[in-house]
């Protein structure tokens, strides 16, 4: 069973084999958290994220079209989790590096390499929440122009420069902070 | 709009695609969009909390269970409700059955021209019965599209026998010549022939081409001979 | 050298055209997924614009009068009117006085959706759309060149040629007219499942090798079947539908080398 595809672990699922949903929740756990950690930077609400994501998958499971790819199916559930979590608090969260730790017990990765992920962490979480999502759809969950347009209600085109835009400023701050 | 062409040069860039080697600006900034985006990738993957793991597991299982509790509940049930129960749910599948129809609710729930399309030419795998015939016969006169209406009476050439009346009444409001010469194909291949009559009120239409009009004097000739 | 009159000049190019032409900045409508056209006569061209150049987004419109009268087309919103509604953009030519024609030649962002409905006559021509095209036509051809995504055509009068560069390989294309071919080029790599149907005077061109369980007549012979060519096949092991379908005349399925 682990060797099928996401689309036909969602199709059993839906015909009532809930095993189908420990499988697709192997798949995207490690991407899914990574997203949540990265946009909202709290590792309490990343767990709780990924938690809702696949109640959520399992609630919706009827609502998925058979003739589309589940990851961005996925991806968009996630997303709207996302924009939910920002709508219920309107704050932001205190930039959590707990996750480091790891890394610096590492005696192979140099402090100065720690430092440059702590400065840059420290940067993305200096951008709009909105700005952070859409660079982590880009370049983390790797969604295509299209997915991330309707994940944001805005045309393709809008969605490059968005993101493009969202860029520039991570840019922006990382210079103004090495000032 | 200028800017928004500098970004979409980078954003060609960062995909990939060579931009114009002139715009040394968009070039350079590019760049730079580049080195940051390969130390995002650099950034440290964080683990999922074991405990995470868990409470997706436990809801699973909660589900696992909650499905099994309910089929063996169904089975423990009293002779007489489970009667009822029975009863109860032939008549909700009757009902369902009358005015519901599991292709058709799938078919309206799709958002897109090529999605419907592709939809109904999948029906050909389907053993259709005379229901979702007669909702595709139904669906001929309410869709717009016309190639998506080509597609239905391509699947509909399956079952000749369904070619009838209910038909012809949708081939009478069609408006595309294409749409009609698919129609008026199927009408010649129908086993029913007696539609001598309608052909005639159609060919009357004044709007009609002259080859779908050829189309309608051949059949009736045809079946003239019979 | 002697300058010419500037009066002179108006008078004669009145006095030499029928027609007069106006033009007009779509750039405004920048917040857009797709575009509809709808004309009654004339022709249409539509050339797609990548996104490096996105700020080239304009409509020219040539107005002809067979009643010899020319006209100048001093407010081009007159004849065409524009609106945005659910962030499509309707392009639509009033309904023809007498016989007019009305040809647009549209430049357009590649990568919005474009619908066009040619009520009456005249040639439709597309080039580099990226998102997808749905074609509405009564008398006249269809010429597709390098269109992404998918295509739904339909015509009454006159054949349809279309070269898809980048598929969407879970959309399926339908090109379907009554007289005249129908010429399909895909990506050499396409797999789709076929339904190929020609009623009469045709025959098949592949390039690509068709997996069907019946024999198909004509199938890489150029000789005109008095029987109708009605099969199913596949291509590259099958895929979303790929449905040509012509009352008179013959079908072309290529591979694009390019």
């Amino acid at each position: 069973m682990t060797d099928l595809t996401d689309e036909s672990l969602l199709k059993t699922l839906c015909n009532g084999e809930i095993k189908s949903l420990g499988i697709l929740y192997e798949r995207y756990k490690g991407i899914l958290h990574n997203y949540f950690l990265r946009v909202t930077g709290d590792q309490e609400a990343s767990n709780d994220l990924l938690m809702a994501t696949f109640e959520r998958i399992y609630k919706y499971r009827h609502s998925y079209e058979s003739r589309k790819k589940v990851r961005p199916w996925i991806f968009q559930i996630a997303s709207n989790l996302i924009k939910d979590h920002y709508k219920k608090s309107k704050r932001w969260v205190s930039i959590n590096t707990s996750h480091y730790k790891e890394e610096t017990m590492n005696t192979e990765v140099s402090m100065d390499r720690v430092a440059r992920h702590k400065k840059l962490h420290k940067a993305l979480h200096q951008l709009k929440p909105s700005q952070r999502n859409i660079i982590s759809m880009y370049y983390l969950l790797e969604m295509s122009y299209q997915d991330i347009s309707i994940s944001e209600n805005i045309s393709v085109n809008n969605a490059r420069i968005k993101i493009c835009r969202s860029l520039k400023k991570l840019k922006e701050i990382l210079k103004d902070s090495d000032l | 709009m200028k800017n928004e062409q500098f970004d979409n040069e980078i954003m060609d860039y960062l995909d990939g695609i060579p931009i114009n080697s002139n715009n040394q600006k968009a070039f350079q900034q590019a760049g730079e969009l580049k080195q940051l985006l390969s130390e995002l990738h650099e950034l440290p993957l964080g683990k999922v909390h074991p405990t995470t793991d868990a409470k997706v597991y436990e809801f699973i299982e909660n589900l696992e269970i909650t499905m099994n509790t309910e089929s063996k509940s169904r089975l423990k049930l009293d002779p007489k409700i489970l009667y009822f129960t029975i009863a109860a749910s032939i008549a909700l599948l009757f009902y369902v059955f009358m005015d519901n129809n599991g292709f058709e609710d799938q078919y309206r729930l799709l958002p897109s021209n090529p999605e419907k399309l592709g939809f109904i030419y999948d029906l050909n795998n389907e053993q259709l019965d005379s229901e979702d015939v007669e909702w595709l016969k139904a669906e001929l006169k309410k869709e717009t599209h016309p190639n998506i209406k080509v597609t239905i009476v391509d699947l509909l050439n399956n079952y000749p026998s369904k070619i009838d009346n209910d038909f012809l009444n949708a081939l009478q409001k069609e408006p595309i010549p294409s749409v009609q010469m698919a129609f008026l194909d199927a009408l010649e291949n129908s086993v029913n022939t007696d539609f001598s009559n309608e052909l005639v009120v159609f060919s009357q239409r004044k709007d009609l081409d002259n080859t779908v009009r050829l189309k309608v004097a051949h059949i009736l000739s045809i079946q003239s001979k019979q | 050298m002697k300058t010419l009159n500037p009066i002179l000049v108006l008078i004669i190019l009145l006095s030499i055209g029928n027609f007069s032409f106006g033009q007009k900045d779509l750039s405004i409508y920048s917040d857009i997924d797709a575009v509809f056209v709808k004309s009654y006569w004339g022709n249409i061209n539509v050339v797609g614009i990548d996104a490096s150049n996105q700020d080239i987004f304009d409509l020219e419109a040539v107005y002809t009068d067979t009643l010899k009268k020319s006209k100048n087309l001093r407010q081009l919103s007159d004849y065409v009117s524009f609106k945005v509604e659910n962030r499509k953009l309707y392009i639509e030519t009033r309904e023809p006085k007498g016989f007019e024609s009305i040809d647009l030649n549209l430049k357009m962002p590649a990568d919005l959706f474009l619908e066009i409905k040619l009520e009456k006559g005249g040639n439709i021509f597309a080039d580099n759309m990226k998102n997808g095209v749905e074609i509405n036509i009564l008398n006249g051809s269809v010429n597709l060149e390098r269109i992404g995504k998918y295509a739904l055509v339909n015509a009454a009068n006159g054949e349809i040629v279309a070269n898809f560069d980048t598929l969407d390989e879970g959309m399926p294309i339908s090109l379907v007219t009554m007289n005249g071919g129908v010429n399909a080029t895909l990506p050499d790599n396409s797999k789709r499942d076929l339904r190929l149907i020609s009623r009469k005077n045709g025959f098949v061109l592949s390039d690509f090798d068709l997996l069907s369980d019946e024999k198909i007549i004509n199938l890489n012979v150029r000789q005109y079947s008095k029987k109708p060519i009605i099969n199913t096949a596949r291509i590259n092991g099958g895929g979303a539908l790929l449905f040509l379908s012509t009352e008179n005349g013959p079908i072309s399925i290529k591979k694009n080398r390019s």
